[in-house]
């Protein structure tokens, strides 16, 4: 769809939407990350019990991003938001290497989701401040992004107090992301 | 053991037992009743809204975990048994901080949260290792005292809670050092961290790091090595005129009483497999004693966090104006390194990215190795103002130039080795290794033998050589996804320039495109590309 606008010169003028998860482990800065990109500042938050929803205007695209508490508990929660949704946000502290292998297991295993088949996946690396953060090339690796053959993904380190690397993932998503007509 | 996850039933019969205690009932950072959240690295348990203070700090300073939605290790929960808000309170009030309710990062980043941190999870492993230290729940009164013996003896002033860090300094000043290294390393940090006490979070850590050395010479001085302190020690971080310190009169190369900083490297270098390059003997001398008390970790990191800055600041040099770190960085420290420790010359400032700025300036040098023979009177002055200066002083050009260089490869070796730290000890004590060595930037050196071990580590993975892959090629990217990384290695690989490699922090992403090969490799970052299109659009429209 993208392509045909694209190639009917239309790209800025259509309104497109998707519908977008962002979910991670606990702490990943999911919150923080989404407040970011919705107010432009940093918010003091809290530990999400249950999601966060907003509409997020990039360009001529509106992302609905559903941020999803990622405590132990409640990541089995995080399936009852995959359907009809266009693509994953995962996003990853960078700087707690030791919990990196969990961060992988999550990931696949909701890449495994029947409902996420077609979905494109964004990694945030997240939290490159801190003096110990993985790069993003290191955490591509933790997370085995490389056997995700067949499915688009993209990994962008950033930092979401300072929001630096948040649009550079934005671009890529509003290039990649499958969006529909808004309707 | 530490790592294995605990039972659901067994955690919650832990914490309603916890929770039952009358000072677990309150939140350790705020008046809040009934706090259902915790930090495992403190033992400490919080509300839901000092929670979201304490994530904020990032993982290295405190972990935070749900009592009831997060699932618990062994070690975990050891540490809140152990711990307890009532305990904490008591070591925070002992060591000056008064007033709890204190903003969080300053709390959290003081060096006495370090050193509670650190007992904790000293406590904690050997609890688990051994079995034989009594759990706290069983006998309240036993680990608490043992706890505070060491301590007491010190015979601190009571201290205010602008200076909580003055402890550590003024028992190194009792050892009978000869070196002005412990000293040197305490009084700047301390006044570092009092300088930042502000958000940055690197910065914090760096001190972190950087006042391990005070931890471990407390510990020495706990153990008894405390001589009958011949100077109170001037109180102030900022100590210009302390020329002629007790260590004066201390002879000059004496094996003896060299334990804060020099076991540090030592044991570092060891762990390195390489050799205690330029120290003569006195390094090891002292350890037996040390080991004891100075506990590895601190030691440790001591010795990280100064051969990190070394590495930094070349590192940093170089990366602005070289190709290759890692060729370049010997070269450039043979060239330049007597240099390097003038205060204010350019490699100073150019620290890594990643570094503190103005607290990495202000740290201890490198690895200003042991006061070599010449006149220990040139040791005194370099506690002061001018320390940065006095390397090239007492080393001689050739020695620091040799000494900087190996800065440098161990700089960079050890972020290498990262992975292979935190496999072989405790969580904490690699972590805080790493943190205080070398940066991130450094680590995805694209030199492709050291890559195997971290990739190993990390990723068990099935396929090695994919696995190693995405640093090998995408080193240097802030993001890249499946188009670029399942691409031909060629065409993904060329933008990853290492010289660019810690200036493009946030650029340029790594797309599935350019990593597998369907369609053109994404060598524009994202910005570049959306801008690219939009213009074509434009172009098209218009």
């Amino acid at each position: 769809m993208g392509a045909l606008f694209s190639l009917m010169g239309l790209d800025g003028w259509t309104k497109l939407d998707a519908r977008l998860c962002m979910v991670g482990l606990d702490a990943a800065g999911k919150t923080t990350i989404l407040y970011k990109l919705k107010l432009g500042e940093v918010v003091t938050t809290i530990p999400t019990i249950g999601f966060n929803v907003e509409a997020i205007e990039y360009g001529n695209l509106t992302l609905t991003v559903w941020d999803i508490g990622g405590q132990d508990k409640i990541r089995p929660l995080w399936r009852h938001y995959y359907s009809d949704t266009q693509g994953v946000i995962f996003v990853v502290d960078s700087n707690d290497r030791d919990r990196l292998s969990q961060a992988k297991d999550e990931l696949h295993g909701l890449l495994d989701q029947f409902e996420l088949r077609d979905a494109v996946v964004l990694v945030y690396a997240n939290k490159q401040d801190l003096p110990n953060a993985a790069p993003a090339a290191q955490l591509a690796e933790a997370l085995q992004l490389s056997s995700l053959r067949g499915r688009k993904w993209y990994i962008q380190a950033c930092c979401a107090t300072t929001g630096d690397g948040l649009y550079e993932g934005l671009d890529w998503l509003k290039e990649n992301c499958p969006s529909k007509p808004a309707s | 053991m530490a790592d294995e996850p605990v039972p659901k039933e067994e955690r919650d019969r832990v914490f309603r037992k916890l929770l039952a205690k009358a000072d677990n009932r309150t939140c350790f950072d705020c008046p809040q009743r009934k706090p259902i959240w915790a930090s495992s690295t403190f033992g400490v348990f919080i509300c839901l809204d000092c929670a979201g203070g304490q994530r904020r700090l990032g993982t290295h300073l405190t972990f935070v975990r749900s009592v009831d939605m997060d699932t618990w290790t062994r070690g975990q929960l050891e540490a809140m048994k152990r711990g307890g808000n009532g305990r904490a309170r008591d070591f925070f009030r002992a060591h000056g901080v008064r007033d709890l309710h204190i903003r969080q990062d300053t709390k959290y980043a003081s060096s006495t949260a370090r050193q509670y941190r650190d007992r904790l999870a000293k406590e904690v492993q050997q609890a688990l290792q051994g079995g034989a230290a009594p759990s706290p729940l069983a006998t309240p009164e036993l680990p608490k005292k043992s706890f505070f013996e060491d301590f007491e003896p010190m015979e601190m002033p009571p201290r205010t809670q602008s200076s909580p860090a003055l402890a550590t300094p003024a028992a190194s000043v009792k050892m009978p050092v000869p070196r002005a290294e412990p000293d040197a390393a305490q009084f700047r940090v301390r006044s570092a961290a009092q300088m930042k006490q502000a958000r940055a979070a690197s910065g914090k850590l760096s001190a972190a790091g950087l006042s391990a050395a005070g931890l471990s010479a407390a510990g020495l001085s706990a153990a008894g090595l405390r001589a009958p302190a011949p100077k109170p020690a001037p109180a102030m971080p900022p100590p210009p005129p302390r020329a002629p310190p007790p260590r004066a009169a201390a002879p000059p190369t004496p094996p003896a009483a060299k334990p804060a900083a020099a076991p540090p490297s030592a044991t570092t270098f060891s762990e390195l497999g390489e050799e205690p390059a330029p120290a003569p003997a006195p390094a090891p001398v002292l350890r037996a004693p040390t080991q004891r008390r100075a506990p590895a970790l601190g030691a440790r990191r001591a010795g990280a966090s100064r051969r990190g800055i070394g590495a930094r600041k070349l590192t940093g040099a170089v990366d602005f104006s070289s190709p290759s770190p890692r060729q370049a960085s010997p070269r450039l420290a043979g060239g330049k390194a007597p240099a390097a420790p003038k205060p204010g010359s350019p490699l100073d400032t150019s620290g890594g990215l990643y570094s503190g700025g103005s607290l990495w300036q202000q740290a201890p040098p490198p690895k200003r190795a042991p006061p070599p023979p010449p006149p220990p009177a040139a040791d005194d002055d370099d506690d002061d103002d001018d320390w940065y200066s006095d390397a090239p002083k007492k080393g001689g050009r050739a020695e620091a130039a040799r000494r900087a260089e190996e800065a440098a490869a161990e700089g960079f070796d050890d972020a290498d080795g990262f992975f292979d730290a935190r496999s072989g000890s405790s969580r904490l004590a690699a972590a805080y290794a790493e943190a205080s060595a070398a940066p991130a930037p450094a680590a995805p050196a694209p030199a492709p033998p050291k890559k195997k071990a971290p990739a190993r580590a990390a990723a068990p993975a099935p396929a090695p050589a994919a696995s190693t892959a995405a640093r090998d090629r995408f080193g240097s990217k802030k993001g890249f996804g499946s188009d670029s990384f399942f691409d031909e290695p060629g065409a993904a690989a060329a933008p990853s320039a290492p010289s660019a490699r810690d200036r493009a922090l946030y650029h340029g992403g790594i797309g599935s495109d350019a990593f597998f090969g369907d369609g053109a490799p994404e060598e524009e970052d994202g910005i570049a590309g959306a801008l690219s299109s939009a213009f074509s659009s434009l172009s098209r429209l218009g």
